[in-house]
């Protein structure tokens, strides 16, 4: 969890930083005739300092391709990238006089671009915290993520080899006690028929059921949901012959597992799709900011 | 102490002995899905006695020596051919008796042949009882025809019965030609139960007997032809096979490699180092393992097997001399900080242990590889064996990696390869045993006995005298060696396979201690501490043999010597604190899964707090990066609580990574940790081994060409978890994988104490639950 008892001295940092700009911002801009601007010197400290936050945000990623570099945890890096970046925001805003500038002009886009950057990053910060707890609860048998297409080409292995033992096995000529219907009576209904009969269910459901739902990219199937999907077995089940139930069993466990992988999939891209905006806006955001003070300063 | 065995006093053919009244046999007991040996001492019958004072008593049911993976098959008595007269006070019982069923008893006299009492000649009943055999058998059956051994067929050539005068059989019992490598003479079949008692010892239960009176005979699965019964074709039945009812029919012989032309059974018998060896085999056996030995040549420099490589099969030299040799940087890896400031990282080296000697690094200078007569040097890491040497036994039957190179040293050297299954046969046949351990005496006693460093001053006096009073005892996989609470009344040196050592609680469970290989001993805590008595359990893990030196030697050494008392006992004073502090811990506490997983026992986990991970891999990142691109740690593992206990060397109580190391390079330190020490060839069998994949192998020092593909290939060394020492500026420090989690989810911590306040939380939590 990212924020959690150990943030707090972060958040009051926060918190007080922020106090202590929007008190100087105040008097600042109630002060100016035409409001606030950029350029003005209370404008530029702003820009300045928000610069600073976003400029040590950025160093974060910097970190983590030095990793054993003993600059300090890594965990004070995020911690100090989550909540300076999150307090760059307002500076900059007080930096801007609370405004994004003309439309389509440079400093709309940045101001947009950054809005995008921290609404991400609060996303990210969201899902990081639930997550997390999320996946422990509803993947038990989570694995390492890309290890997961060499496990699915291994449950295909296993479910195949289970149907291929059950179509081998050749039944021994018998009366089947199970068979006899309720109330006494005599089945007509051989061991050898209901093990033969049991042998083509199991494929045929093999086949059009549990096949294509372990291939990596599984479309629609009723072995989806997990509801569903022992309600399937079920079904099968009852056709089946005692001694063909626990391999019914094994490839219910098999299928479990694929549908857990296919979670564990769509966990994942959550906890770190919010990256793919994240990180190529954040670089973006820092080649326009030098842009924009290189410009600024030019033409100041 | 043992207690003193009864004995009793008999006469047999007019001589009067004292003879014991038990003797030992193993037994297989099934307990839940695994099974083992335990050695019981059941009553002698006559011919036990008999045989222990030299009187020899024809048997063609019962057979002493045959065997199932050393258990022995019990005697049936239905042949009759022992028949021997029993006599009590004076007083003979009414009928002969069976010697190999009927049990001795104090003051027996026994005659095994001339008159009885009541005037029957005992030699001409016997003939008569094989003259009535022999009239219901071809003559000559198929094994006597091809082989000349048919047992039945030789007692009659002896007794002179060439022709009997009962009428023989007017119909034939029948064949059964239904299996492709096994035929079936019912007519030849005496209906000895040999072959029942052998497959039921294998626990097939596939044959048995059918029909009654003159149509009795064998059945398999109640009267199936042999081919569609749940036969396995084990052969064991073809083995046990006095007559050519059984024997083999061709068809599924064992595969060879190519550019090799297998003997077949009479070459086998014919040659002049091993023939001797192979004739005491069942020719059905020889004749249906064809293709299973093979002879090759070598010139000098051709490697006959690589170090590393897994084979099926053994060397015995047959003639010339060959190099044993392991081609490895000697060393162990270590991790060092190569400076840099804040830009610092460790780089990983080889350092022997003159250069960086580790806690509890081991001073033997030995190096223990896979030949029956010889050990490698540290200094000297080539061995020459000659003539008569067994190479790679441990190989071939435990299904381990090579442990050493092999290679022709002159350009005549021919070698007799063959398969596990000729090999054990061999093994069990006296005379290769006795050969085997002759050579083993004059030839590796004294060296295996000084590779062991606190025997290294054993003078050659008193090495001479053990020489022919140690015992070199075979045991079988899963069979018990010394049994936790037994009197201890001998001390053990490995000579091959695993052995490993336990402790049981009266709770039920076990602990294991160590694992011990080729070239490590126990057996002397019970001996000299404990008040004689096993303070654990050594079972073997797989083909085993132990030489087995008896209390009263051990005892005579360590009163000559007592400066290897002195360090015999400073060791087991500290394996028995050891072990008593693992048990302590044990016993404190109690959830099955904690205990289970090892986390108690963990000195320095990795944790994962899997509601702080957003699996983002840094740790496992940081540590390749800490290790020259090489991470020792897999962000995967067991689950305890909301933690993944990651798979980095948790020194667990059952540390699989030790069993099958070729060369004994890993074992436990006195703390737990696993050590690798400098020999390690780099097979990788400890890394397959681990189950939580904790030992990484780590490509490092020399390249060579790998002579099997021509490609380039590096030396691996096997490494465990260093807690990047070598980095940290103080001991407080973090290691790399804790240092660059974003997220404080990866955790160091002592397994007990982390986990106990954990448990102790927990059950505060359910107790006030409920």
């Amino acid at each position: 969890m990212l924020i959690d008892r150990q943030s707090r001295p972060w958040i009051v940092i926060t918190v007080v930083l922020f106090a202590v700009a929007t008190a100087l911002y105040v008097p600042y801009a109630r002060s100016q005739l035409h409001g606030p601007t950029g350029s003005s010197w209370q404008g530029i400290t702003f820009g300045i300092v928000g610069t600073a936050f976003m400029t040590f945000a950025m160093l974060l990623s910097f970190k983590k391709r030095v990793r054993t570099m003993r600059i300090g945890r890594a965990y004070w890096w995020t911690q100090g990238h989550v909540w300076l970046g999150l307090l760059a925001y307002p500076v900059i805003l007080y930096h801007a006089g609370l405004r994004f500038g003309p439309a389509f002009g440079m400093t709309w886009w940045l101001m947009w671009l950054f809005t995008v950057i921290i609404v991400s990053g609060v996303v990210g910060v969201i899902l990081q915290n639930i997550v997390p707890t999320k996946m422990l609860r509803e993947l038990p048998l989570e694995t390492i993520y890309e290890q997961a297409e060499h496990i699915i080409s291994g449950l295909q292995a296993e479910a195949s080899e289970i149907v291929a033992r059950v179509a081998a096995d050749q039944p021994e000529e018998g009366f089947d006690r199970d068979a006899i219907p309720a109330g006494g009576g005599t089945s007509t209904l051989t061991h050898a028929t209901a093990v033969s009969k049991g042998q083509q269910v199991l494929q045929d459901f093999y086949r059009s059921e549990i096949q294509p739902f372990l291939q990596p990219r599984m479309g629609q199937s009723r072995l989806v949901s997990l509801t569903t999907a022992a309600a399937a077995f079920d079904s099968v089940r009852t056709s089946l012959p005692r001694e063909f139930h626990e391999h019914l069993n094994d490839l219910q466990s098999i299928v479990d597992e694929r549908r857990q992988i296919a979670h564990q999939k769509k966990m994942h891209h959550l906890l770190h799709g919010w990256l793919l905006f994240h990180v190529p806006l954040s670089f973006a955001l820092m080649i326009l900011s030098v842009i924009h003070i290189v410009v600024a300063l030019r033409y100041l | 102490m043992n207690a003193p065995a009864k004995m009793l006093n008999i006469r047999i053919d007019g001589k009067d002995h004292t003879i014991p009244a038990t003797k030992p046999v193993t037994r297989t007991i099934v307990e839940g899905n695994s099974e083992r040996s335990i050695e019981v001492q059941v009553p002698q019958t006559i011919y036990d006695a008999a045989k222990s004072v030299g009187v020899e008593i024809p048997v063609l049911c019962h057979r002493d020596q045959l065997n199932v993976d050393g258990t022995p098959i019990p005697q049936a008595g239905v042949c009759r051919v022992c028949a021997v007269e029993a006599a009590m006070n004076g007083r003979a019982d009414r009928v002969f008796v069976a010697a190999c069923c009927r049990e001795v008893a104090d003051g027996m006299e026994i005659k095994t042949q001339g008159k009885a009492l009541n005037g029957v000649d005992i030699g001409e009943t016997r003939k008569t009882i094989v003259e009535m055999l022999l009239a219901e058998h071809p003559q000559p059956c198929t094994r006597h025809r091809e082989h000349r051994d048919c047992e039945l067929e030789l007692y009659a050539e002896k007794m002179g019965l060439l022709k009997p005068n009962f009428t023989p059989r007017a119909v034939s019992k029948g064949t059964d030609f239904s299996n492709p490598s096994i035929a079936i003479d019912h007519s030849a079949c005496i209906v000895c139960e040999r072959c029942v008692r052998a497959c039921a010892a294998v626990e097939n239960n596939v044959i048995g007997r059918m029909g009654k009176g003159y149509g009795t005979a064998i059945s398999f699965d109640n009267n199936k032809p042999m081919g569609q019964s749940s036969c396995v074709n084990c052969g064991e039945c073809m083995v046990a096979c006095p007559t050519g009812a059984i024997t083999y029919a061709g068809g599924v012989a064992p595969t060879p490699p190519p550019n090799v032309t297998p003997l077949v059974t009479d070459e086998l018998r014919k040659m002049p180092t091993l023939g001797r060896f192979f004739k005491a085999i069942s020719p059905n056996f020889l004749k249906r393992s064809e293709g299973a030995v093979w002879v090759r040549m070598f010139k000098k420099g051709e490697v006959i097997c690589r170090q590393g490589d897994f084979g099926s099969t053994a060397f015995y030299i047959d003639s010339g001399e060959v190099d044993i040799y392991i081609d490895v940087d000697l060393g162990h890896i270590r991790t060092k900080n190569n400076g840099g400031g804040f830009f610092k990282r460790m780089t990983s080296a080889l350092f022997s242990k003159d250069q960086d000697n580790r806690s509890e690094e081991r001073d033997s200078k030995s190096i223990p590889i896979d030949s029956s007569g010889v050990d490698l040097e540290y200094g000297k890491l080539l061995a020459k064996v000659g003539e008569g040497e067994l190479i790679g036994e441990a190989a071939c039957l435990n299904f381990q990696p090579r442990s050493a190179t092999v290679r022709a040293a002159s350009d005549d050297v021919i070698v007799v390869e063959m398969l596990r299954n000729v090999l054990d046969m061999l093994r069990k046949t006296r005379e290769f045993r006795a050969d085997m351990e002759r050579k083993y005496r004059e030839r590796a006693l004294a060296n295996h006995l000084r590779s062991v460093p606190i025997f290294k001053e054993l003078p050659d006096a008193f090495i001479n005298r053990l020489r022919d009073r140690v015992k070199l005892v075979p045991v079988e996989p899963n069979e018990p060696i010394v049994k936790q609470g037994d009197p201890a009344d001998a001390f053990y040196l490995i000579r091959m396979g695993h052995v490993k050592v336990y402790e049981s609680y009266a709770d039920g469970q076990a602990m294991v201690l160590s694992y011990l290989s080729r070239g490590q001993y126990f057996g002397e805590i019970g001996l000299m501490t404990a008040g004689g008595v096993r303070t654990a359990n050594c079972t073997a893990l797989d083909h085993v043999e132990v030489v087995r030196i008896d209390k009263t030697d051990f005892e005579d050494m360590i009163r000559l010597f007592p400066d290897i008392k002195s360090k015999l006992q400073a060791i087991a004073d500290a394996r028995l604190a050891e072990n008593h502090a693992r048990a302590t811990q044990t016993r404190t506490l109690s959830l099955p899964q904690y205990i289970e997983q090892g986390l108690y026992i963990a000195q320095s986990l990795l944790i994962l707090d899997l509601e702080k991970c957003t699996r983002c891999d840094e740790c496992v990142r940081a540590c390749a990066q800490a290790h020259d691109g090489i991470t020792r740690l897999v962000r995967d593992g067991l689950r305890f609580d909301k933690y993944l206990v990651t798979t980095s060397c948790r020194s667990c109580r059952d540390p699989l990574c030790m069993v099958g190391c070729p060369v004994g390079s890993i074992r436990r330190k006195g703390d737990l940790e696993i050590i690798i020490e400098d020999h390690c060839i780099g097979c990788g069998r400890c890394a397959e081994q681990c189950p939580y994949g904790n030992i990484n192998m780590h490509p490092i020092g020399k390249e060579y060409r790998d002579e099997a593909t021509g490609e380039m290939r590096q030396q691996r060394k096997a490494a465990v978890c260093d807690l990047c020492t070598d980095m940290c500026l103080t001991e407080n420090e973090d290691p790399a994988c804790v240092y660059a989690c974003p997220h404080d989810a990866a955790h160091r911590v002592d397994g007990q104490k982390f986990f106990d306040e954990l448990l102790i939380g927990s059950r505060a939590v359910q107790e006030k639950i409920s």
